[in-house]
């Protein structure tokens, strides 16, 4: 009981100071220029509005997702979903047990996206995602060197330094988790046939639009993710959901 | 998509929150909440229906649910695949160059099988949901000589066809060109389903795959 | 090698020419080969595909029984060739590098560079290699059945290791091997264990490393260290050697963020490292340094794990009496000053200890040098216990 009051007080104490925390902002449209090259020229992309979270979901709205769909508790989960480690930092198949408030982790490609479904929305796109992070660096003047920073920071986790005030406007889209995309795997082309370099070493100057420390940074990132099965479930992996604007 | 997509946050905060919602509520609650796997019905709740059967094992992929339409426009439930093995890869209708390789190293393996063939099936998921119709489908398998009995040319909604990629290590992305790029992937699920061989990359290996499904 | 082995080497040698003609008249390995695989020159080639599983496995993370710590080279106590049942498990560490300059480092086995795998030429690897990435791996509590790596770590332990977590997709790369790269050396996600063979076709002093992209950031985060191919007749001055040490020269990129240091892309794409170091740390070598006696020959297997820079190897007061360059015994050098190695190049180097002393070890490209690379051999007199 005296676990489950402190939780409620930090609960209540995290809705009132952030009321964003449980809505949604709206992603305008725009032009997005991938930064990687995935097919010999830089692309330009027209990229709709859409609704995105403000941050990823958390454990306890992933503890009540599990309630309504017990079919992906972890107990019940089949293991074609999961590579065994589906939610086993939770106290119980239906409560996190500490730490509600933070993104939710230990969760599968396919569980991320059945929460997403459920919630009326989906994984964002691997587009939508990205387009969304470059917004958002725009609007938080992060200039690309220290952007770059927070990314190698995050990566070899040292979180803790990244800049507070950048996360409210940042969305957490860095520093807290990697997110899980749909249609996050690459797959490096060369025209018709698969590219036959991509995937291992030297693939950096051919595949950014721009050769600087930014763009490693993202490319470490899509690369890395791509790296991911759907099956994976690890301490540092989470989502959020994409909803469409109407 | 869907349009009752009203996010939970508040209400689920309340609940939680109150600590009144225990583990029942919680299940009639889902049950209120409309979802769209539940069209086709989703695993507890559909099982029921199979009866039955013997529950589908841990590693099976017909867990999914997923349905599919054939090339003769008729729906393809996974389950219905249930009993026999099936071989399965992806390709797209418009593509020329990896796709017809695919199938016909199926075509291949139903050869070096012989007389067992027609106790295998054949599931050919088509990554193209926007133009790949039943009848595109009918088409390409015709070109390929393999509209016939027990060969599955399928089409499903854009998600459906992500999971299946997915479950069976396949890797594609919609090219500027409107075509896919693919991995090339030939697998072999047993009669539960269970994905019990998968070679990826076009290296002929239908004798290899047919020794696969006749040790089944 | 040792004089005291050297005799039992000499059977061994006898042996394998014997066994050879029984067998197979055209293996360099008294191993058979496999079913499917092929063999050319007495080599074997065409070895089955790598598997890629899920396990659970908690136990420890570096398995072999020739697989060393720096600067230690484990002995060969067998003749002929063997399999080595090998395990080496990928997850993140924090190592110091200078003092109060540590980082989370990716690692193999947990230090940076990590063990020494030693095998002779013809001999098979069975190779495990669980991705622990999201998990904290402990390495100075040795678990029972992990390799003597964890002994020597623990009566060393110079870069303070401590566990940590950084979930990230991982490979192996053995430059050892001769395999299709993109099934042995696949990349594979935290939780993924993946299990191949290599045979050690030729002889040398070899890198291993992580390929996955971004494969400069990879190796620059610690991903890398060497294995030890001893040539199958042994190096024709096994019987004068008194001492055999491994040295493995590497640089780091790390910048200072806040307390704490992190990888800096910028000066790793400008090939200015913030430290150069053998053994994976500044003070490796001078804190513990290498010993001999006046009159000793003294063998150095030598690898330039890069990522980027070259090395300029010089010992300060000796020159090189015999320097194989990669490790390969057809390739000898004669009274060499200096040994030029690219990025993962290597050499098997000698020199005869001419009195007692202190005979620095350096990158003779000083600036790396002021940045780290120097250690020291201390000789005493010839006649000394
Ligand atoms: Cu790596």
């Amino acid at each position: 009981m005296i676990k489950r009051a402190r939780s409620l007080a930090l609960c209540g104490l995290l809705v009132t100071a952030l009321p964003a925390m449980s809505s949604q902002v709206v992603i305008p449209a725009g032009e997005f220029v991938s930064p990687v090259i995935l097919d010999q020229e830089i692309s330009r992309v027209w990229v709709d509005a859409f609704r995105l979270d403000v941050q990823p979901v958390t454990r306890n709205e992933f503890a009540d997702f599990v309630r309504k769909h017990p079919e992906w508790q972890r107990d019940r989960t089949p293991r074609i979903f999961h590579d065994g480690g589906y939610l086993t930092n939770w106290l119980s198949a239906v409560e996190p047990g500490s730490a509600e408030t933070a993104p939710v982790t230990q969760v599968s490609w396919f569980a991320a996206r059945a929460y997403c479904e459920a919630d009326g929305g989906s994984l964002p796109t691997l587009e939508q995602w990205e387009y969304a992070l470059s917004v958002q660096r725009q609007q938080a003047n992060l200039n690309d060197d220290d952007y770059a920073r927070e990314v190698f920071a995050w990566y070899t986790q040292t979180p803790f330094i990244s800049r507070a005030e950048d996360n409210e406007a940042m969305l957490g889209l860095l520093g807290q988790v990697n997110e899980w995309l749909e249609d996050y795997q690459l797959l490096l082309s060369n025209g018709e046939k698969i590219d036959f370099g991509g995937g291992s070493c030297g693939d950096t100057a051919r595949m950014l639009a721009n050769f600087d420390a930014a763009h490693y940074a993202t490319f470490l990132r899509y690369q890395s993710r791509s790296n991911y099965t759907p099956v994976t479930t690890t301490s540092t992996l989470g989502f959020r959901c994409a909803y469409p604007e109407e | 998509m869907m349009k009752n997509g009203l996010r939970l946050n508040h209400l689920s905060r309340a609940l939680i929150a109150s600590f009144l919602l225990t583990a029942p509520m919680a299940l009639a609650h889902a049950q209120d909440h409309s979802h769209r796997h539940h069209q086709h019905g989703h695993h507890q709740h559909h099982g029921e229906a199979l009866a039955a059967a013997a529950p589908l094992t841990n590693e099976s992929l017909y867990q999914t649910e997923l349905s599919w339409v054939n090339q003769h426009n008729e729906t393809v439930e996974l389950t219905d695949l249930r009993g026999k093995p099936v071989i399965v890869t992806m390709i797209y209708a418009s593509c020329n160059t990896a796709c017809p390789v695919l199938v016909q190293d199926i075509r291949r393996v139903e050869q070096q099988l012989g007389d067992a063939a027609a106790n295998t099936q054949v599931l050919v998921v088509s990554f193209d949901h926007e133009n790949d119709t039943p009848e595109r489908l009918a088409e390409f398998a015709e070109q390929q000589r393999a509209n016939k009995d027990g060969w599955h040319f399928v089409t499903g909604s854009a998600s459906d066809i992500r999971t299946w990629a997915a479950l069976m290590g396949i890797r594609y992305r919609q090219n500027p060109n409107g075509g896919y790029d693919h991995s090339n992937v030939i697998g072999v699920l047993n009669a539960e389903g269970e994905l019990v061989y998968r070679h990826e990359g076009l290296s002929r290996l239908h004798e290899k795959v047919a020794q696969v499904v006749r040790d089944l | 090698m040792s004089k005291k082995t050297f005799m039992q080497l000499s059977a061994f040698a006898l042996a394998l020419g014997l066994t050879a003609c029984a067998q197979s008249p055209t293996l360099n390995s008294t191993l058979p080969m496999k079913d499917g695989e092929f063999s050319i020159d007495g080599m074997i080639f065409g070895l089955a595909e790598a598997e890629v599983f899920r396990e659970q496995y908690d136990s420890a993370p570096v398995i072999g029984d020739t697989m060393s710590a720096l600067p230690h080279l484990a002995p060969l106590e067998y003749t002929g060739n063997r399999v080595h049942e090998v395990r080496l498990d990928t997850f993140a560490q924090k190592v110091e590098v200078a003092p109060g300059v540590n980082f989370n480092a990716w690692t193999y086995g947990g230090s940076v560079p990590g063990p020494t795998l030693h095998v002779r030429e013809g001999d098979r690897v069975v190779f495990t290699m669980k991705n622990r990435s999201d998990e904290p791996v402990v390495v100075t509590d040795p678990l029972r059945g992990g390799a003597p790596y964890f002994q020597q770590l623990a009566a060393n332990p110079y870069q303070k290791h401590q566990p940590a977590v950084s979930p990230m997709p991982h490979s192996m790369d053995f430059h050892s091997g001769t395999v299709a790269a993109d099934d042995k050396w696949r990349t594979i996600a935290p939780g993924e264990t993946i299990r191949f063979e290599w045979v050690a076709n030729y002889p040398g002093v070899y890198m291993y490393h992580c390929g996955t992209p971004s494969v400069l950031m990879h190796t620059a985060m610690g991903q890398y260290g060497a294995v030890v191919v001893s040539p199958k007749g042994g190096y024709p001055t096994d019987h004068l050697v008194d001492h055999e040490y491994v040295i493995v020269q590497s640089e780091f990129y790390l910048e200072k963020v806040g307390d704490e240091y992190i990888y800096d892309h910028q000066a790793a794409m400008n090939r200015n490292p913030s430290h150069v170091t053998f053994n994976g740390h500044v003070s490796a070598l001078i804190d513990e340094p290498l010993r001999a006696k006046a009159g000793d020959r003294v063998r150095l297997y030598f690898l330039n794990a890069g990522p980027s820079d070259t090395s300029s190897f010089h010992v300060i007061g000796g020159i090189f009496d015999r320097v194989w360059y990669e490790g390969n015994v057809e390739n000898e050098w004669r009274g060499m000053q200096t040994v030029l190695l690219g990025a993962s190049n290597s050499a098997v180097m000698e020199f005869i200890v001419p009195e007692s002393g202190v005979y620095k070890l350096v990158d003779h490209e000083f600036a790396d040098a002021e940045r780290g690379a120097a250690g020291a051999l201390i000789a005493t007199p010839k006649d000394s216990n």
